[in-house]
């Protein structure tokens, strides 16, 4: 009792010390985090700037005039970005969905059916997390333009629907479960599909949920593939048309802060709610070497 | 009796391979169709002059291979990959050790910066090179005027030919440590806390404390994330194509940048292309397997 008081004493004491000791760490990390949001918040105040006052010298960091309204008519008219945004949606949404189905069901087999050739398969499905984009960047080009499926939603997203990384993730979390709760729907006389759909998938729902907000991500930032296959104006993406935007008229500043706001806002908002599956998707990406 | 029972028995399990198989189908299908096929197609098209019409490829055996070696811009952009991803692992490594070691600790504080150091992950790389344009901008940018109030003169980074590829360093970073920095608190929280306990018992403070279990304790991730790191340095490409294009005077070039601009630039080079990226490919296995071979020697010890 007596030794438990003493304990609980110094521990305070050692945390009064290093709340002293810590303040310059904190102070520092206060600075590097402004640091970091600064660019940021630069950006999003500047869709506030009319041009004149981004042009303006010295640059300012708070707008004086609110000139949102007239910056998003004129992204709105000058580039067809409810159509950037559109096939966005669509591209993300086309990817994840299914992929979230067919990624989970291959995890699913992987973690809970014995089978012939299972370590061979899974190895294979492993070694195409290797492979570097680039290397199949010209094969596949080839294949989505001789199937006929450039500037398509096809094209843009079936090659990415599958992902070996995904069922990855849905392996290890099916692994988690205990056997019994398989074997009692079995007894019960469940059909396996009924059995994975019904009672499997909802147990791994955390894991899912970062599969999809990850997945999402990955497609909404997609630089490359968009810009391979989906080239046409009315196909691009929010990442390659804007990218073409900004390279066509680097004069217009305001309308770049603008749209550079406006693409970022949903990712934004998907960060601020599901923020812990984000991380745990990383987390589990450096835990699984 | 038992033999037909024994007979059930087998079609049972053989109906269970069989689901197994038709629930692995779809995505393996996907995986043969659009990787590994592709896999296979580069190699025969990096045995050929051709571009995307087909019926104009001409087989020119390892040509493309040999010329690779004696292209001045393939060498250029290789020496700007190493020298990107030299500078850039480094800072990496250090910054994102440093700031787990810092914000371990789940406190209200450390959860905050741990999410504000995230933000540019999610961030498309689009947003990123627009932002650091305007940011980094000669006339208008806020850094620069904030660079010149520190004294500087003649502020233009980006299109500094000295000075474009430490920006671009910097702002992979600045994108990226936060994944680092998860990375390595997770790892950091997985150390059990008797270790920290016994090591306290023993008199040794926070400094040594974090050479001798943190720094210890970590290492599997660490290798992982400085594998991982390295992987994605030598494949740089967004962050490069919406920040610089390559520029100023192609001092930005990375490797998949100019593998990029020849397959897609010009009418035929895409089989040459193919091959510097099997190139590439040949050396991110090599050093897969280097530090595959350093994981598990430390994870013996």
């Amino acid at each position: 009792m007596e030794k438990g008081l003493v304990r609980t004493k110094s521990v305070s004491n050692v945390r009064v010390k290093n709340g002293v000791k810590y303040l310059p760490i904190f102070i520092m990390l206060c600075i590097f985090a402004f640091l970091l949001l600064a660019p940021l918040i630069w950006m999003c105040l500047g869709s506030f700037k009319t041009d004149t006052e981004v042009m303006q010298y010295p640059p300012k960091f708070f707008p004086v005039a609110n000139a949102l309204a007239e910056n998003w008519r004129r992204v709105l008219s000058s580039i067809d970005f409810l159509n950037l945004t559109k096939n966005t949606v669509i591209y993300a949404v086309g990817c994840t969905i299914p992929g979230m189905f067919v990624n989970a069901l291959a995890g699913y087999a992987f973690a809970r059916f014995e089978f012939k050739g299972k370590n061979v398969l899974f190895l294979l499905f492993l070694a195409t997390m290797m492979i570097p984009f680039q290397v199949i960047m010209v094969p596949l080009y080839l294949e989505v333009y001789y199937l006929g499926w450039l500037n398509t939603f096809w094209g843009l997203i079936i090659p990415k629907v599958a992902s070996a990384y995904w069922i990855f993730l849905c392996r290890s979390a099916f692994q988690g479960l205990p056997k019994d709760l398989e074997d009692a729907a079995r007894i019960d006389g469940m059909r396996e599909f009924g059995i994975f759909w019904k009672i499997m998938l909802p147990l791994i729902r955390p894991a899912m949920i970062t599969v999809f907000l990850l997945s999402i991500n990955n497609c909404w930032n997609d630089l490359l593939w968009p810009l391979l296959v989906s080239s046409a104006t009315d196909m691009r993406t929010l990442s390659n048309g804007l990218a073409m935007f900004i390279g066509d008229r680097t004069s217009e500043y305001s309308l770049a802060f603008t749209a550079a706001t406006v693409s970022m806002l949903p990712m934004l908002v998907l960060y601020i709610f599901g923020q812990k599956y984000f991380v745990a998707g990383q987390a589990t990406s450096g835990i699984k070497g | 009796m038992s033999a037909t029972g024994k007979k059930k028995s087998i079609s049972l399990e053989q109906r269970r391979q069989r689901t197994a198989y038709l629930y692995i189908a779809p995505a393996g299908i996907l995986l043969i169709v659009f990787c590994l096929i592709p896999l296979l197609a580069s190699f025969y098209i990096s045995t050929q002059k051709m571009g995307v019409d087909l019926s104009k490829a001409k087989f020119v055996g390892l040509d493309n291979y040999t010329k690779i070696f004696t292209d001045r811009r393939f060498l250029q952009s290789v020496t700007i990959t190493l020298k990107y991803t030299l500078v850039e692992i480094p800072l990496q490594m250090v910054i994102g050790v440093v700031l787990s070691a810092l914000l371990a600790k789940n406190t209200p504080w450390n959860k905050l910066f741990r999410s504000i150091y995230f933000l540019p992950v999610i961030a498309s790389a689009v947003t990123v090179g627009v932002t650091w344009q305007l940011v980094l901008h000669s006339n208008i940018g806020i850094f620069t005027y904030w660079l010149k109030l520190l004294g500087f003169s003649d502020v233009n980074l980006l299109n500094n030919t000295g000075t474009a590829l430490y920006v671009v360093v910097f702002v992979a970073i600045w994108k990226t440590f936060g994944i680092s920095t998860i990375i390595l608190v997770s790892a950091i929280q997985n150390i059990p806390e008797s270790l920290y306990e016994a090591s306290a018992i023993d008199g040794a403070g926070k400094i040594n404390q974090f050479f001798y279990v943190t720094l210890p304790g970590i290492m599997p991730s660490f290798w992982f994330l400085l594998m991982t790191r390295i992987i994605g340095s030598l494949q740089m490409f967004d962050i490069v194509y919406t920040l610089t294009r390559g520029g100023p005077s192609r001092t930005t070039t990375t490797l998949v940048v100019y593998i990029y601009d020849t397959a897609f630039n010009s009418l035929d080079k895409m089989g040459y292309a193919t091959a510097m990226s099997e190139v590439l490919f040949v050396f991110i296995m090599i050093i897969t397997v280097i530090m595959y071979a350093i994981m598990n020697k430390t994870s013996d010890d």
